[in-house]
C-alpha cells in the first residue's frame, strides 16, 4: 500500500517534471529560432558589407554565407524599390546598385559605364559555377556578344557553344570563343541558362531561354522587352532560367532585375546628371566673373569655354530630364571639353 | 508528524527548483538583450563606416577616390531628397583644414570653406577623416582653367 505522502510525492513529481520539459523546450525552440534568424540576419548584414566592399573598391568577391546560414532569398520589387527578401525575415533594400541572381554561393563583382563626366557602377551576381549556353546566329549578333562580353561574369562561370542539339565545351569566359551556329534546341538544366542572339528572335520563335534580338528587343517565356544598353541585357542574362513563388505576382526574374536595373540607372544617372550640370554652370559663371574683372583677357581661348560649358549643361539637364538616348553624346562633348582645355579628366 | 515534515522539506525543494528555473531564464534574457545592445551598436558603427566608404569613392561625391570635387559638392546640397533615397538619412559635413569656415552658397562659391550637405536634427553616429577637396577652378588664366587641390576633414552622420 502506497502512502498519501508517496501519493502527493508521485504526483506533484509528474506535474513539476511535464512544467520543466515543457519551459526546456519551447525556451530552446525559440532560442534555436532566435540562433538560427540571428544567423540569417547576420549573413544578410554581410552580404551588405561584401556588396559596398565590391561597389566601392571594384574588387571582385565570393559570398558563401548564405549556404552556412541556410538562406535563401529571392529578388522582389516593393513599389519600384529593388529589395530582396528572406522567407521569415522579412525584406531588405540594396545599399548600392546591384543585379544579383538569387544563390547561395555567389560570385561579386562591379561593372561600370563611363562617360568621361560620370561612371555608374553595378555589382552583378551569379551562382558559383554557373553554365550560360551561348547561341550565336548571324554576324549582327557577334556584334552584340563582343558588346556585352565585357559585362558578363567572369571567375567560375562556364560558357558552351550551342548549335542545334550539340552542346560545345564549356570554358571560362576568358576562353571562351563564341561559334555562329544554327538556333539552339536544348533545355537548359539546373544552375544553367541558355541565351540566344539572334535576329530570328521575335514573339513567334522562342527558344527554351532568353532571346535577344539585336534590333533592340529581347523575348522570354511570354515576355518581351525593350532593351537600351548592355547593363540591361545582363540583368535579363542573370535573370534567365529561374523559377520562384513571385513569378505569379511580379513576372520573371528577368523582368525584376531589368526594372531594377533602370530603377539604380535612372536615380544615379539622374543624380549625376542634375549635379554636373550645376557644376559645369558654376565653373562658365567663375570664368565669365574673371573675364569681368579683368583677369582674363576677353580673346582668350579660355573665354570659349563659358558657351561649350553651358551648352553641356543644357545636355546634362536632358539627361536629367530622362533622356537617357542621349547619353552616348555626352561622352563626345565631354571628351570635347577636356580637349579643349576647359575641363580637366581624372 | 514526520511525514508532515516530510511533506514541507518537498514543497520547499519544488520551490527551490521553481526561483532557480526562473533566475535561470532572467539571467539568459538578460544576457541575450545585452549582447542584441551590443550588436545594435556594432551594426549602427559599421553601418556609418560603410557609408563614409561609399560617400568617399562614390563618382556622385568624387573626382577619383577620396578626392572630393567642390562643385559637385555644391550641387549636391540641393539634392537631399533624391541622396536620401540612395544612401539613407545622413549628413555630409566636408571643411578645409585651417582655414576659417564660410559656407558654400551659390554666392560664395569658390571663397568658401564649408559644406553642410543635408543637415537634421537629433543624435546621430558620426565619423570623420581627412580628404582633399578638388577645385575645378582653382586659377583661371588667359591659358585655361588650372584645378587645385586643398587638405580637407569629411564627417559623415548618421541618424537612427
Amino acid at each position: 500500500m502506497i502512502s498519501i505522502f508517496q501519493l502527493f510525492r508521485i504526483i506533484f513529481g509528474i506535474i513539476l517534471s511535464i512544467f520543466i520539459i515543457y519551459f526546456v523546450v519551447s525556451y530552446l525552440s525559440t532560442y534555436i529560432g532566435i540562433q538560427q534568424a540571428g544567423m540569417q540576419a547576420a549573413a544578410l548584414r554581410s552580404f551588405s558589407q561584401t556588396l559596398q566592399h565590391v561597389y566601392s573598391y571594384n574588387d571582385p568577391q565570393p559570398f558563401q554565407e548564405f549556404r552556412k546560414a541556410r538562406v535563401n532569398f529571392t529578388w522582389i520589387l516593393i513599389d519600384e524599390e529593388p529589395r530582396i527578401t528572406v522567407e521569415g525575415l522579412g525584406d531588405w533594400n540594396l545599399p548600392v546598385p546591384a543585379v544579383i541572381r538569387p544563390g547561395q554561393e555567389l560570385w561579386l563583382e562591379r561593372k561600370a559605364v563611363d562617360w568621361g563626366w560620370y561612371e555608374f557602377w553595378i555589382v552583378t551576381g551569379v551562382s558559383d559555377e554557373f553554365l550560360f549556353i551561348i547561341n550565336i546566329n548571324d554576324a549582327d549578333s557577334e556584334d552584340l556578344w563582343d558588346r556585352i562580353e565585357p559585362f558578363l561574369p567572369g571567375n567560375r562561370t562556364k560558357y558552351a557553344n550551342c548549335n542545334g542539339t550539340n552542346l560545345g565545351t564549356a570554358s571560362k569566359l576568358d576562353f571562351f570563343i563564341p561559334e555562329k551556329g544554327k538556333l539552339c534546341e536544348l533545355r537548359p538544366g539546373k544552375n544553367q541558362a541558355l541565351i540566344t542572339i539572334s535576329s530570328s528572335c521575335s514573339p513567334w520563335y522562342q527558344p527554351y531561354g532568353l532571346c535577344i534580338n539585336p534590333n533592340g528587343h529581347a523575348y522570354y517565356q511570354n515576355e518581351s522587352f525593350t532593351w537600351n544598353d548592355e547593363l540591361d541585357l545582363i540583368a535579363l542574362i542573370l535573370g534567365s532560367n529561374y523559377q520562384d513563388i513571385y513569378q505569379r505576382s511580379q513576372g520573371s526574374l528577368s523582368k525584376r532585375l531589368l526594372e531594377s536595373k533602370r530603377y539604380f540607372f535612372q536615380h544615379h544617372v539622374g543624380l549625376a546628371a542634375k549635379t554636373a550640370a550645376e557644376r559645369a554652370r558654376k565653373l562658365a559663371d567663375y570664368i565669365e566673373d574673371k573675364k569681368r574683372e579683368g583677369k582674363i583677357s576677353p580673346n582668350a581661348d579660355v573665354v570659349n569655354c563659358i558657351q561649350k560649358l553651358d551648352d553641356f549643361a543644357d545636355l546634362l539637364d536632358q539627361i536629367a530630364d530622362g533622356q537617357f538616348e542621349l547619353l552616348s553624346q555626352t561622352k563626345d562633348r565631354y571628351d570635347e571639353l577636356v580637349e579643349s582645355g576647359c575641363e580637366v579628366r581624372e | 508528524m514526520k511525514g508532515q515534515a516530510q511533506l514541507m522539506e518537498y514543497i520547499f525543494m519544488t520551490l527551490l527548483i521553481v526561483v532557480i528555473l526562473f533566475a535561470v531564464i532572467i539571467f539568459l534574457a538578460g544576457w541575450q538583450a545585452t549582447q542584441l545592445k551590443l550588436e545594435k551598436t556594432k551594426t549602427q558603427s559599421q553601418y556609418v563606416l560603410n557609408l563614409l566608404k561609399l560617400v568617399s569613392t562614390s563618382p556622385l561625391f568624387v573626382k577619383e577616390p577620396s578626392v572630393y570635387d567642390a562643385g559637385k559638392l555644391l550641387a549636391l546640397k540641393q539634392e537631399c531628397k533624391e541622396l536620401e533615397k540612395l544612401f539613407g538619412r545622413f549628413t555630409l559635413n566636408v571643411t578645409l583644414v585651417g582655414q576659417e569656415l564660410t559656407e558654400c552658397t551659390s554666392d560664395t562659391w569658390p571663397d568658401c570653406t564649408s559644406w553642410l550637405i543635408c543637415p537634421h536634427p537629433g543624435n546621430y553616429t558620426a565619423y570623420g577623416f581627412p580628404a582633399a577637396i578638388y577645385w575645378p577652378a582653382g586659377r583661371v588664366t588667359d591659358y585655361g582653367i588650372h584645378p587645385r587641390i586643398d587638405l580637407g576633414w569629411i564627417e559623415v552622420r548618421w541618424y537612427e
